[in-house]
């Protein structure tokens, strides 16, 4: 064994997601968080990497082996009981303990270089609704890694831009159909498939169901209630509700932070300032990580 | 009557109205634009392009060179073996004004065609080739099934289906398959049905 899983939480194993099987109904599911997840990749300096989404705690792994490894999101961490720093890279050594314990409802990710993974229809994802993808993680799974480099330079590595923004201001491309949902809503629930909203004056006129026609994550549903739905990462392929407005995709990983009871704005954008809203944030991230040879000569 | 065309997030563009079917649309739009991503509704299709960018014109002149009049028909047809004793076999004979041995014959009798895998993995939304069945007046159910065992073989709105794994359901159900619908383990083809292929039922000799 190399990994062994002590405490599994709820845990679940989660990449960029499966988007080449959505005509077959397969769910693009993903990471929930795409920030933090993108910024443990980039720590780790393994672009596409999947890794242990943490929802809830407390995790604990030990390895027979040394482990370069980055947590990314709000938890305590420690090593043996001592704390260990978030969001950079550290070495776990053989045999120590490391304990993962969310601080928010929010995903915390544990990015392991060199994690090995069985793949399924081309991606690493679990997805809640379909149940494809590796399982969930359980007490005493064991896991293997790649031989590792104990010089490589990504140890050391952190993220060094501040990327904190307002959870609540969620921003909208409004369409394809007609109903304004600009505004205060309050979180109802959150879960993969979706999130659901609440307010006392609930959409009118939201009794028809159309034809089923293709939905993805981010879109905003609006079910007979009247009571929007935002789809999440594994929602399904397909639906019959009508879609007053899609997430703009540089705002989708606010939905893995939300939590009941906030209240959030939606506000409707242009197709124009979603793409550069896009665009900055790609750019942010790209920047966003330091790594210890990139500090120069003292 | 030309197509509608809707902005649909902010890469996307949904397109309804057509007069064709959503299958040929697709293979249309797939050569005219090999980098978007195209996903096809009960009578709609949405194109994802890779990036922002106004493609709406692009999308119009290609659509305006759709030839409605060419329908690609699968010549695949795919037996599905069903053991016919759902719990809604008697609802659905009362809705329909059959018997239950007419609803089960009827059942067999039409050629079904799979318009849409969605909702779920490898989810068949059929429809009959001719259009029309005596099942049309079946509707959902008023309350879903919160597990619809897998296989189970089910009616709604003149459509039957499949459901391919254990999951919530709406639709009448009438009767239930052994055959294996989704399989991930065949990446190239994990899906038994896809888009365009036709269906018969066969009643499995008890």
């Amino acid at each position: 064994m190399t990994i062994m899983i002590v405490s599994a939480g709820l845990t679940i194993i989660e990449d960029k997601g499966r988007t080449e099987y959505t005509n077959l109904g397969v769910p693009v599911s993903g990471a929930f968080d795409k920030l933090s997840h993108q910024l443990a990749c980039n720590l780790i300096n393994e672009p596409l990497a999947p890794m242990f989404e943490i929802l809830r705690g407390p995790f604990q792994l030990k390895s027979d082996r040394e482990l370069v490894l980055a947590v990314v999101g709000e938890a305590k961490v420690t090593v043996d009981g001592y704390p260990a720093p978030l969001n950079s890279v550290f070495v776990l050594g053989v045999n120590n303990n490391l304990r993962v314990v969310p601080s928010s409802e929010s995903p915390v990710y544990l990015a392991i270089k060199g994690l090995v993974i069985q793949r399924t229809l081309g991606s690493y994802s679990h997805d809640t609704l379909s149940q494809i993808g590796p399982a969930p993680l359980k007490d005493g799974d064991l896991f293997e890694t790649r031989e590792i480099d104990k010089n490589d330079p990504v140890i050391g590595s952190f993220i060094s831009s501040n990327l904190k923004t307002s959870i609540c201001d969620l921003r909208y491309v409004p369409g394809p159909h007609n109903f304004e949902i600009r505004g205060n809503w309050q979180v109802r629930s959150i879960a993969r498939s979706g999130i659901r909203l609440s307010t006392n004056h609930p959409l009118k006129d939201a009794s028809s169901s159309l034809a089923s026609f293709p939905v993805m994550p981010g879109a905003i549903q609006v079910p007979p209630s009247g009571l929007p739905v935002i789809l999440g990462p594994d929602c399904g392929t397909t639906g019959g509700y009508p879609v007053a407005g899609v997430i703009i995709e540089a705002n989708l990983h606010k939905l893995a932070r939300l939590t009941p009871e906030t209240e959030i704005n939606l506000i409707p954008i242009t197709r124009q300032e979603a793409a550069s809203a896009k665009a900055q944030l790609s750019k942010t991230i790209a920047n966003s990580v330091t790594r210890p040879n990139d500090m120069g000569a003292w | 009557m030309t197509p509608k065309l809707t902005e649909y997030g902010e890469r996307s563009i949904l397109i309804e109205d057509i007069e064709t079917t959503p299958l040929l649309m697709s293979i249309e739009l797939e050569q005219a634009f090999p980098t978007a991503s195209i996903r096809s509704g009960l009578s709609s299709v949405v194109i994802t392009f890779p990036d922002y960018e106004d493609y709406f014109a692009q999308v119009e002149k290609v659509l305006a060179g759709i030839n409605t009049s060419e329908q690609p028909v699968s010549s695949k047809v795919v037996e599905i073996p069903v053991t016919y004793d759902g719990e809604d076999l008697e609802a659905v004979a009362k809705a329909t004004g059959l018997s239950v041995a007419e609803v089960i014959s009827n059942h067999q009798d039409v050629l079904w065609s799979v318009k849409l895998i969605g909702f779920a993995p490898g989810f068949p939304y059929l429809v009959p080739t001719s259009g029309s069945s005596v099942f049309d007046s079946v509707g959902r159910l008023e309350t879903h099934r919160t597990k619809v065992p897998s296989g189970a073989v089910g009616l709604a709105a003149g459509m039957s289906c499949i459901y391919p794994s254990v999951m919530p359901g709406g639709w009448q159900l009438i009767g239930r398959t052994e055959i294996v619908l989704f399989n991930v383990s065949n990446t190239n083809q994990p899906s038994l049905l896809n888009i365009g292929d036709q269906v018969r039922f066969v009643e499995v000799s008890k």
